[in-house]
């Protein structure tokens, strides 16, 4: 009984549980094929999301370089599907994830020297130079600013609606499987030592935290999951173009875990799902999509620092009252 | 147990540290004192690794730990406190202290969570915070912030523990229940480096004191004799008094 911090309570695993039932029916009832092909993308860029929040908010490190690696594990994985059409497709996303996860840790060590501005603006010089390469299209390997040529995907034999269901149940099992991995990493040792690093980096030092080694991991682990949604966009769409790492999906995709609250469990959902349908009613107005994501941003930002999840955990501690709160479901259970 | 040996610290033009020297055994307190920017924090930087000093020995237990890492001089069993109270916000108080248990000195083999709680708990309770085990630490007032420092140090289960002014602040309440607290520290056999500007206690727990002035140690004896000691009154008073007494 002993050893878990921030245990879920019932309440909260019912709630859980009905979200999860929910979200797997959906697909049964639902069926438009515009909207279904939106909300299989919104899943990925979710997918992308809970990784970037993992270095980010969780680790607090300020890597702007997660798009290429995305693109890393598109190509990567790409690249088996076209090249050895004998490896099964979902060894070739599982494939892309390895390789991103390496290229990931592969940037923290010289990210991790840097403090600051710094480790911002060498993350996002990687990114550039990913992108600058990957157009070029170096041996016909990334399809350049035409795209990735088509590759065979998860479902080759099935209809569209039937394609669309396939892909929103696996995009869902893998969000659903991430969220559990990331809420149980939160609570791990090196969860707790990485944001331990986050909050106060010379103390957790001086308390025997390696703290360049607890950052790589995570640079790792968010880096695999990048990789794991770049293979699942590929195969999915049949494409992937270099524009998919440009600066306007990364700007959305920040804005989207600000909003919903960095470094929490639910951040990236709730950040994701409501951008994603703002972004989605205001697509015949592309100038308006721009300016309602600076103005939200800004908004979130200045008012609620916290962001939507940081919004209600106050709103529900005032209710509440937070030593109450705190004390159920912060303390570890005694025994 | 911790031995300094012409400890020099230079910042650009700047002697911070000016080739100090000291030693300390288990179970005696070593005071530091000197005014505002004498270098007292910047010698207990190069100490603990987080700046690496440019000359001088340092021997943590024996070994030579000068250019090692912070987390390593840590695990020798070297813990510190900070002169502007800090420690992971967003973590609880329990948190706090099992992440640091879980590095304690001399803890072999799997990490085991259970036992890791159990230290961080029992490190908690020495300093009277067991009560506020569940509440994050950006909650606590000052003078829990402060014990929660001296604990999470306790958890790592140290044989030299530097504390960096750890009266300031403190209602005069608070300062005579700390210097219980450091007494007992003291007593189960640790090595203590205190840095303090509160001269009451300072002389009440110091065994020796060191007192620094730009840089340079200008004294070093009992507290009795700092007390008569001709440079470090005109230390003081030309200084402006050099903080609280
Ligand atoms: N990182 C740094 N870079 C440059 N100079 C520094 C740095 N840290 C400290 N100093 C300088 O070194 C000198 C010693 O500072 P230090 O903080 O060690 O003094 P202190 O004795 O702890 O003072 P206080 O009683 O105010 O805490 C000061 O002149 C300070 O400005
Ligand atoms: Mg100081």
């Amino acid at each position: 009984m002993t050893g878990t911090f921030g245990a879920v309570t019932p309440g909260r695993w019912a709630m859980i549980a009905v979200a999860v039932a929910l979200a797997a029916v959906f697909p049964l009832v639902y069926h438009d094929p515009y909207y279904m092909t939106i909300i299989v993308t919104g899943e990925i860029v979710l997918i992308l999301n809970i990784s970037w929040n993992f270095v980010l908010g969780m680790a607090g490190v300020w890597n702007f370089g997660q798009l290429a690696i995305y693109a890393l594990g598109a190509y990567s994985s790409g690249w088996l599907m076209l090249h050895h059409s004998g490896v099964p497709v979902p060894l070739a996303i599982l494939f892309g994830g390895l390789f991103s996860g390496v290229v990931s840790v592969l940037l923290a060590f010289p990210t991790l020297r840097l403090f600051g501005i710094y480790t911002s603006l060498l993350t996002f010089s990687f990114a550039q130079v990913i992108q600058y390469v990957a157009v070029n299209n170096p041996h016909g390997l990334t399809g350049g600013s035409f795209g990735f040529p088509e590759v065979p995907g998860l479902f080759p034999d099935l209809g569209q609606t039937a394609y669309l269901r396939a892909y929103y149940w696996v995009c869902a099992g893998v969000i659903i499987a991430s969220c559990f991995a990331v809420a149980w990493l939160r609570q791990s040792h090196l969860g707790i030592a990485l944001r331990s690093v986050r909050d106060a980096p010379a103390y957790t030092a001086a308390r025997g935290v390696n703290p360049r080694a607890a950052r790589v991991a995570a640079f790792g682990l968010s880096g695999f999951l990048a990789g794991i949604a770049g293979g699942l966009y590929l195969s999915f769409e049949q494409s992937f173009t270099t524009s998919q790492m440009g600066l306007t999906p990364m700007s959305l995709d920040v804005t989207m875990l600000v909003i919903g609250g960095l470094g929490t469990v639910s951040g990236p959902l709730i950040g994701t799902a409501l951008l994603t349908v703002i972004q989605t009613k205001l697509i015949n107005y592309p100038g308006w999509q721009l300016t309602v994501l600076g103005a939200t941003l800004l908004v979130i930002v200045v008012f609620v620092p916290g962001g939507i999840v940081g919004l209600f955990g106050r709103i529900d501690r005032r209710v509440r009252g937070w030593v109450a709160e705190d004390a159920d479901e912060a303390e570890p259970a005694p025994g | 147990m911790l031995e300094a040996r012409g400890i020099t610290k230079l910042y650009g033009g700047l002697q911070a540290v000016a080739g100090v020297s000291f030693s300390v055994a288990p179970g005696e307190v070593l005071g530091i004192a000197g005014p505002n920017g004498a270098g007292k924090t910047t010698l207990f930087d190069t100490i603990t690794g987080h700046t690496i000093a440019t000359d001088g020995e340092i021997l943590l237990a024996g070994e030579p730990v000068r250019g090692t890492k912070i987390h390593h001089r840590c695990r020798l069993g070297l813990a510190r406190t900070f002169q502007h109270p800090v420690a992971a916000d967003t973590l609880t108080v329990l948190e706090n202290a099992y992440l640091a248990a879980s590095f304690r000195r001399g803890r072999s083999g799997r990490r085991s969570r259970p036992d890791d709680i159990a230290a961080g708990r029992a490190a908690l309770e020495r300093v009277g915070l067991e009560g506020k085990a569940g509440v994050p630490a950006a909650l606590l007032p000052i003078y829990d912030r402060k014990r929660l420092m001296i604990a999470t140090a306790l958890a790592t289960d140290p044989l030299v523990l530097l504390l960096d002014e750890p009266f300031g602040g403190l209602s005069l309440g608070e300062i005579d229940e700390t210097m219980g607290l450091i007494g007992r520290i003291r007593d189960s056999g640790v090595a203590i480096v205190c840095i303090e500007h509160v001269m009451r206690a300072l002389v009440a727990l110091a065994d020796r004191v060191l007192v620094m002035h730009h840089g340079a140690e200008i004294f070093v004896g009992t507290p009795a004799e700092m007390l008569r000691d001709a440079r470090v009154v005109e230390v003081y008073l030309g200084a402006g008094g050099g903080g609280s007494a």
